[in-house]
């Protein structure tokens, strides 16, 4: 009998949720042999924000070059590919359904497996990337534009959301703020930026609390707190300290994340925490969530930044374990721009 | 030639594949369901039906647009995934073309219609054209390129056309449901609707068709291929609005010639070149006057030029263009503003003369709100297409 040889498994992987078109080649859920990214963001910089026609239209000018740079990079044809992973939700649905519609086209013509992927559980196994010691269970705060998300990681591909945000996303806010305040889009590595150079308990913004509901956040008070502290210095005809405004709204934020993040670990008994998400690469937040974690003795996880933003690695990797679990997707498959996690 | 079509333009969707004069599948549905749960499931069952190997396809020919934006991409994207596997052109037909094509051979005016929201319509006009030779078939020829309009305004153009052609107009797509009673209300030449056999894209069309385009030589990469929206997204459109006054006129500078010319030959059949344009800059008696955007972030700095030149005291106005992104702003008439002001300020010139295509109605309506009347034709006056020109003064 033919000696049966352990095949490695290889995952090319689309994301295209919002405004980056991405595509890359992930060996055995671990190992990125590519990871390219075009990023729209200078063009919707124009705009103030992700315009998703716009976004739509840029995705499908750039699906195939980047699919083709990523197999290129990785030194693979397609025929060496195991499966194709693909982002189909959450996200923007005419941006996903350019990466959704591709990749099934492309699972259909080379006869390949095709399983598709949520964002958010790509985002949380970003973390696997680098971490090769991290495994379930442990608890995962996901913080980007889009989304605030505390979630328990049960297992791999198991997930029970422990909270989440009831109205602005974490990085929304930061957006929204620095638009106030003239920081220009995107938001988050701005007022990062600025913040270094001011003084965070110089304002004290409100740190909210969802009643009856510990690990829920919400985050639309503390952006209307600062707008209002804005006009209140307008009025009064106080020069505003935009570093100390920055530095001050991030502290807060930072504040609500990490103590409704730890008293989660704790209450669950969590021995492992993880960040993730486009916020995660957040200086202050890093910091923050270090310090805590070495106090309470948790093991502290967090992605580097190429893969804390959206990216296309992140889903080959939960598309590995997918694959692993027997998931497939059909050709009809379609985006789901409000997926839940842990639904299919 | 085996090409695979795929339409998701409008409400159906439609897959076909066509081998030279045969069509061995085609499967269109019109149901709520969409074209991402539909399109490709549809494509597997016509490989699984016809046993179909995939590698012996030799084109994807697309409904490349207009329509539906999100069906649009849901088709172009499939048709770049499987280019990209199977390594074969793509070839964008405009989807209106296509449509027509459902009627081939009909002898009235073909109008589709689909619906465009906002109060528009995707439309074109069409006739098809017995070929020379004996027992040859018809040629598809295009009377009104698909476009973008009110419904009003191609009825409106029908009535003319059908009135002096001679011929019915014969209406599909999935806007007559929408415009059925408008049309009704306001057409004035004998008509007709297609009936539901052939009222809709079909992908057949769209394939044989793409063979036709496909020996004029009109063909992309799948990583080149995108659809053709004939329009901006809104954000884009709302942008251009705020910033269409964001231009200066003023002289042509040396630096700019390269995008003058530029523009010159995309508005001009038999264009300027660069060193008729460069020469301008020396000649005391010639001014080109340009329209031009400081915005840092447009890719064209040049939206529009015109040129005026002394002939012994009257001017005579040429070259008047601005870049097909821009036009339907004023900036023509800001231009031709700007240049008669000119010229009577620096020569003291009070008559003007001008020579415009007879077929260019834009262009005419422009003039003739700036006060020019037409003095006389020249016949035949321009080339590649032939046209005569009318001579309009302004004294």
């Amino acid at each position: 009998m033919e000696e049966e040889k352990t095949q490695d498994i290889l995952i090319l992987a689309v994301e295209s949720s919002c405004d980056e078109t991405a595509a890359s080649v992930v060996k055995n859920g671990q190992e990125v042999l590519s990871n390219v990214i075009s990023s729209q963001i200078e063009l919707h910089t124009l705009y103030g924000g992700v315009v998703p026609e716009i976004a739509s239209r840029k995705h499908i000018e750039r699906i195939n070059q980047v699919i083709e740079e990523a197999l290129s990079k990785a030194g693979v044809t397609l025929d060496e590919i195991t499966a194709i992973a693909v982002t189909y939700g959450p996200g923007l649905v005419g941006a996903l359904l350019v990466g959704v519609s591709a990749a099934k086209a492309i699972s259909f013509a080379a006869d390949k497996p095709l399983i598709g992927v949520h964002h958010i559980e790509g985002h949380i196994s970003a973390n696997y990337i680098e971490n090769k010691t991290l495994e379930p269970p442990f608890a995962c705060l996901v913080v980007s534009g889009g989304h605030t998300h505390l979630v328990a990681v049960k297992d791999y591909g198991e997930y029970e959301i422990l909270g989440y945000t009831r109205d602005d996303a974490a990085g929304e806010a930061f957006d929204k703020v620095a638009r106030a305040i003239g920081l220009g889009y995107p938001g988050g590595p701005k007022i990062d930026k600025i913040s270094r150079e001011g003084n965070p308990d110089a304002i004290h913004f409100p740190r909210a609390k969802v009643d009856g509901a510990n690990y829920d956040f919400s985050f639309s008070g503390l952006k209307s707190a600062v707008l209002n502290y804005l006009n209140t210095c307008q009025m009064k005809g106080i020069e505003i300290n935009k570093a100390d405004v920055a530095a001050s709204f991030q502290k807060a934020v930072v504040d609500v994340l990490v103590e409704h993040s730890l008293s989660a670990v704790k209450e669950y008994h969590f021995e492992k925490f993880a960040i993730a998400g486009g916020v995660a690469s957040n200086s202050a937040l890093r910091t923050a969530f270090e310090t805590a974690c070495q106090k309470q003795k948790i093991a502290f996880y967090y992605p580097s930044p190429i893969f804390c933003t959206d990216n296309a690695a992140m889903i080959g990797v939960a598309g590995y374990y997918e694959y692993r679990k027997g998931t497939r997707s059909g050709f009809d498959l379609n985006a789901v721009p409000n997926l839940r996690l842990g639904e299919r | 030639m085996k090409i695979l079509g795929l339409d998701s333009s409008g409400l159906v969707a439609s897959a076909a594949v066509v081998e030279e004069n045969l069509t061995i599948a085609e499967y269109t549905i019109n149901y709520k369901k969409t074209h991402s749960q539909t399109l490709l499931p549809m494509l597997e069952e016509i490989k699984r039906m016809t046993e179909l190997d995939l590698h012996t396809l030799d084109a994807i020919a697309i409904a490349a647009g207009p329509g539906s934006f999100t069906g649009l991409r849901i088709g172009s994207a499939t048709a770049k995934g499987l280019g990209l596997v199977l390594n074969i052109p793509i070839i964008p037909v405009p989807t209106v073309d296509a449509l027509a094509y459902n009627l081939y051979g009909c002898s009235a005016l073909i109008c589709p219609i689909m619906d465009a929201r906002r109060n528009q319509v995707y439309t074109g006009l069409y006739a098809f054209q017995k070929q020379l030779e004996d027992g040859a078939g018809y040629d598809l020829y295009t009377i009104e390129k698909q476009c973008a309009v009110a419904i009003d305004a191609i009825v409106e153009k029908i009535n003319v056309l059908c009135a002096q052609m001679d011929r019915e107009v014969l209406f599909l797509g999935d806007g007559v449901p929408v415009y059925r009673d408008q049309i009704a209300a306001r057409i004035k030449v004998k008509y007709s609707f297609a009936p539901s056999c052939c009222n809709h894209q079909r992908a057949s069309c769209v394939a044989v068709l793409g063979g036709e385009l496909y020996k004029e030589g009109i063909s992309q990469t799948a990583a080149e291929h995108a659809p053709d929206y004939l329009r901006l997204s809104r954000a884009e459109r709302e942008r251009a609005e705020q910033e269409k006054k964001h231009y200066d006129i003023q002289e042509m500078q040396k630096e700019d010639l390269e995008e003058v010319t530029a523009l010159e030959a995309s508005c001009f059949s038999m264009p300027w070149k660069y060193k008729d344009f460069e020469e301008t800059l020396t000649n005391p008696n010639r001014v080109y006057l340009v329209a031009k955007t400081d915005a840092t972030d447009a890719k064209e700095r040049i939206l529009g030029g015109c040129m005026l030149t002394n002939v012994a005291g009257e001017g005579d106005i040429s070259n008047v263009a601005v870049h097909e992104k821009y036009r339907n702003q004023k900036i023509a008439t800001a231009l031709m503003e700007a240049l008669l002001k000119l010229g009577k300020e620096r020569y003291g010139i009070t008559a003007f003369t001008l020579e415009v295509r007879s077929q260019n109605m834009p262009a005419r309506k422009l003039y003739e709100k700036l006060n020019f009347v037409s003095k006389g034709v020249r016949p035949n006056f321009y080339e590649k297409p032939k046209d005569d020109a009318i001579i309009l003064c302004r004294e």
